[in-house]
């Protein structure tokens, strides 16, 4: 124990240069920039610095690279709240009560809140990292085909639930609708072409950040315009609206920190991401809170749950890929390629061979944490700006964001057209009430949910049992079926009464 | 809502159609796979799984007063302008299917930018000075805006803009 | 720092006869069609800043993976024959998309390729099984006395052409082969007991070796494969001594239709600083792969024989879709 902080410490001093701040401090400006820009990736940020840091000095380029991780999956939470728009697939879950805080006018209490739900959830997974890291790599192994198909379905299932409102089968709907758009294209286990309607540009399949910028940005620019301009968020000036929300984050420090586990956990399942640890926390604190009714309408608890959540997988991610080299997220992915490059080789071996290294990336996760609160609180009047801006000219400059973000990751023109019909296509299901995350959600999980129920049937020669008999299979199938019942209005009725008697005798127990 | 129930069988059709364009999907015979891995599995199973919920919705729409299937969150979509609404559509699908990739992305971004402001911000009542001011703040926005965007993604971003 | 890297390289263009040396005057991408962390794109990101250096350009790799590295193999074919799009691939397997129907029309022929090492595939095992050597893995194949589940990384993969030579000398055997998203995942699969065998390439494996979780019974190759901190792991040919192994060559690929300086270019990279690259050739010896590295004919010679093998090995099963020879493979 002692030895861990002594080499905490080590690393701590290593790493507080001037220099080193100065990496920190751009490196985290620049994901906060990638981040919030709708079509923009962490990844894809990750994997752009790879290449810009082969000539710096190991420490430095880890460095850089963990902060743009952290800053850019935070980013997200900007354009989440002002504009409705998530600026990575990380925020979706953001969009449903920051926006509505920030059309109530709160849009700077609701950035104050999402950094300060950021900040600690990320100091969660820290802590976990540090505690943990050897024990829970162990875990990630656990997770094999016949657990990531249920965990498919179950992400569906929750954003659906989540997101539909009183009429969850909208939900449904959306989420299946995601996952059939997932199955056009070449699929992942015999390269077969699904559904290319003759062209081959399909091939490849529906890309999900067009898609998304699409459903959530192009979308969100046509229902602008569409309202009357009395409409618009208004920005009012409360006192002190943009300081650190310690006190609120002090009143839902349970929420905090299931949160801050659930997200640990969900980064360490390998290639399930921070969308799945937002929505992930956000269903459980909805499921707990007292005030489930103002979730949707601008909870200050949901909001926290979401930043929270999909802050805390960032270090969650790096467990597997530290431990094990087997990445936790997509831009740990790239993270663990940048190592190898930098003369690191992650691994079961890496607790043995530099065993200070776990700690060094303890202490640049915390770099980068410090980062964003600082960045978070002094940027919000910055941001806010935004708001203040007449629709008429803040939508076009939107919209042409939403061109070329799609467009930079893949610089294929094509992409832009999906965006464009995917716009539209969110628009009318908007209109119709069908909530946009389930879809966007659908299309991220279908290739996970096809291939590995597949893949699942092929290892057990057919047979379905292990679907339902391996102890993670058989937790994940009684979360989806109490998902569903608690649904329906008739259960949900019945059963409430029941539940809350059961936690008023757990209460009483303690 | 009213509309779900014309949505509802057209959902169902359309999960009809992917259970039946699953089915007929190539089996991979010749190259040996595993049955139960069929490309076509899952399509199939999605279909069914949308014809099901598209059922559910029918029912739904039939049975529940129209307030409480609305989800929250889509109830202040209140129709506004249409003509808005369509110039906003227009414009934007003119830029991104039209322009972009046929003219340079900066000059495209210009004209678009400033074309929209004009179209929503001109109003001919107000007399020349206005129109001219109007004129002067959307060419400058767009030119600024198009110039900070490609610089960032050129540059910044590495990105080959079309 | 970029700009003095920019400026050595000039430095050392102008030194040489310089008449038609290529000066790229944007950033370079290399699509990897397979998930960051692979073989591939692990030599890929090693090689990278080597060309990065030389050519005084970023050197952009993009990971575009799916359907056994076909999409992004496809999408490097479409983008525009400028020389500013490569890709990054088991040689063999851009020859015989083709064959396996994954891509239509296309060929070696569609590229000037540049090979840095040779990998060898292992056959490993989860290092809780019962079997302590390839023998009595082969045996419970042969027998069927166990359902062997094997991770690869799809069937155009090298994995999954090692596990298909390996049908092919043994006669009939029962190994059921389970498709994963990459190298990496294929290994961790065996590596978490989900499969009980893998036969990805060593590098995708050194790890979770010396992590003791995977048991490496046998390597495909004519001798024993060395590696850094393990013990030497026995050729495969100690039980099937009439198994014909090819080696199975990694490279970087410009598809052909550029202008001929960015070919003659880059040729001269590799025969001035790949061919001495002391990063490579570390890389090669810690993770378990050969350092072998060649351009132009001399390339094409190396390559050619795995191309053979597994291009007519699907003849063989009956898994090509069209006849090699049409692509200029002939089969023996």
């Amino acid at each position: 124990m002692i030895e861990t902080f002594v080499q905490l410490g080590n690393a701590f001093a290593a790493l507080t240069t001037w220099e080193m701040l100065f990496h920190a401090a751009w490196a985290t400006l620049l994901g906060i920039a990638v981040g919030s820009l709708p079509g923009l990736t962490a990844t894809m940020g990750v994997a752009l610095l790879t290449t810009l840091t082969y000539s710096l000095p190991t420490n430095a380029a880890i460095l850089v690279l963990i902060c743009m991780y952290v800053g850019a999956i935070y980013g997200g939470s900007r354009s989440a709240i002002l504009l409705n728009i998530p600026g990575t697939p990380a925020s979706a879950a953001t969009t449903l009560d920051g926006f509505p805080l920030a059309k109530q006018g709160r849009a700077a209490y609701a950035m104050s809140v999402a950094t300060t739900g950021s900040t600690l959830g990320t100091l969660v997974g820290i802590v976990l990292l540090i505690a943990l890291a050897p024990a829970l790599s162990e875990l990630a192994l656990r997770f094999g085909s016949f657990e990531y198909f249920w965990l498919a379905v179950f992400g569906v299932i929750i954003s659906g639930q989540l997101t539909g409102g009183s009429a969850p089968i909208k939900g449904y709907i959306a989420g299946i609708l995601g996952l059939m758009v997932a199955m056009i294209g070449s699929e992942g286990i015999h390269a077969h072409v699904r559904f290319n309607f003759g062209f081959s540009d399909l091939n490849g399949g529906i890309g999900l950040i067009p898609a998304m910028v699409g459903a959530f940005g192009f979308a969100e620019v046509l229902m602008v315009m569409w309202q009357p301009k009395a409409d618009m968020v208004k920005s009012t000036r409360e006192k002190g609206s943009g300081l650190p929300r310690f006190k609120e984050a002090w009143k839902y420090r349970v929420t905090v920190l299931r949160s801050g586990v659930i997200g640990t956990f969900v980064g360490l399942i390998p290639g399930v991401g921070e969308d799945i640890g937002a929505w992930a926390s956000y269903a459980a604190a909805k499921r707990a809170s007292k005030e489930k009714d103002t979730y949707g309408k601008g909870s200050i608890e949901g909001l926290t749950a979401a930043e929270t959540g999909n802050s805390a997988v960032v270090p969650g991610a790096l467990i597997p890929a530290l431990t094990l080299a087997v990445p936790g997220s997509a831009p740990a992915a790239v993270l663990i390629a940048a190592l190898f490059i930098h003369g690191i080789r992650p691994g079961p071996m890496i607790m043995i061979e530099q065993p200070d290294f776990i700690y060094s990336v303890a202490v640049m996760l915390f770099l980068a944490t410090v980062a964003i609160f600082v960045f978070g609180i002094s940027l919000a009047p910055v941001f806010e700006v935004v708001l203040r801006i007449p629709r008429e000219r803040l939508m076009p400059v939107v919209f042409a964001l939403c061109v070329i973000g799609p467009f930079a990751l893949t610089q294929r023109l094509f992409d832009v057209w999906v965006m464009v019909v995917f716009g539209i296509l969110g628009f009318f299901m908007r209109r119709f009430g069908y909530p946009m995350a389930p879809l966007v959600l659908g299309i991220i999980l279908g290739d996970l949910l096809d291939k590995n129920l597949r893949r699942g049937l092929t290892l057990s020669d057919g047979d379905i049992s292990p679907f339902f008999t391996r102890p993670l299979c058989m937790i994940f199938v009684a979360l989806i079926a109490f998902t569903i019942l608690a649904g329906i209005p008739f259960v949900r009725k019945n059963t409430s009464g029941i539940a809350r008697s059961l936690m008023r005798a757990g209460k009483d127990a303690r | 809502m009213r509309a779900d129930l014309y949505t509802a069988p057209f959902l169902f059709l359309l999960g009809a159609a992917f259970t039946y364009g699953g089915w007929t999907m190539d089996r991979l015979e010749i190259r040996q796979i595993h049955p139960a891995s069929i490309p076509g599995l899952v399509p199939m199973l999605l279909g069914v799984a949308l014809a099901v919920a598209a059922i559910v919705l029918f029912v739904q729409a039939r049975t529940r007063p129209v307030a409480e299937t609305a989800p929250e969150g889509t109830k202040d979509s209140a129709p506004g302008s249409l003509r808005d609404l369509a110039t906003a559509a227009v414009l934007c699908c003119i830029y991104a299917l039209g322009l972009v990739g046929n003219i340079p992305f900066g000059v495209a971004t210009a004209f678009f930018i400033a074309c929209f402001v004009i179209a929503f911000e001109a109003d001919p009542a107000k007399g020349r000075a206005h129109l001219i001011k109007v004129a002067v703040i959307a060419i400058a926005l767009g030119i600024l805006v198009a110039t900070a965007m490609s610089i960032l993604f050129r540059y910044a971003f590495l990105v080959r803009l079309p | 720092m970029k700009i003095f890297a920019l400026a050595a390289a000039l430095a050392v263009g102008a030194a040489l006869p310089a008449h038609a040396d290529w000066k790229p005057n944007k950033p370079i991408n290399i699509i990897v069609p397979w998930s960051a962390g692979g073989s591939t794109d692990q030599v890929t990101r090693v090689v990278a800043p080597l060309l990065e250096e030389a050519l005084g350009t970023s050197v952009v790799v993009v990971n575009q993976p799916g359907a056994s590295g076909s999409i992004g193999t496809k999408a490097a074919l479409d983008a525009p024959r400028d020389g500013y799009t490569w890709t990054a691939n088991a040689v063999a397997n851009n020859a015989t998309y083709a064959v396996t129907g994954l891509i239509e029309d296309t060929s070696i022929a569609d590229y000037e390729i540049y090979l840095h090492v040779a990998n060898v595939p292992v056959v490993s095992v989860n290092a809780d099984s019962k079997y302590q050597d390839f023998g009595q893995l082969l045996e419970a194949m042969k027998t069927r006395s166990d359902d062997v589940t094997v991770a690869t990384a799809g069937v155009n993969s090298s994995g999954g052409m090692a596990l298909a030579a390996i049908k092919e000398a043994a006669g009939d055997i029962g190994a059921r082969m389970i498709s994963y998203d990459g190298g990496n995942p294929a290994a961790i699969a065996a590596a978490s007991g989900e499969a009980i065998a893998t036969t990805q390439l060593a590098v995708e494996q050194t790890e979770m070796i010396k992590g003791g979780k995977l048991r490496p019974l046998a390597v495909l190759a004519d001798k024993p494969l060395v590696v850094e901190g393990l013990d030497p792991i026995p050729s495969i040919t100690e039980w099937l001594p009439e198994m014909e192994i090819a080696a199975d060559f990694f490279g970087i690929l410009i598809p052909v239709g550029a202008p001929p300086e960015v070919y003659e270019t880059v040729e001269k990279i590799w025969n001035e600083k790949i061919q001495n690259s002391k990063e490579l050739q570390e890389y090669a010896t810690s993770r378990g792969a050969v350092f072998d590295p060649a351009s132009g004919k001399t390339a094409m010679d190396k390559a050619m024989p795995v191309v053979i093998a597994e291009a007519c090995a699907r003849v063989t099963r009956g898994e090509a879709v069209i006849d090699p020879s049409t692509i200029g493979i002939t089969c023996p």
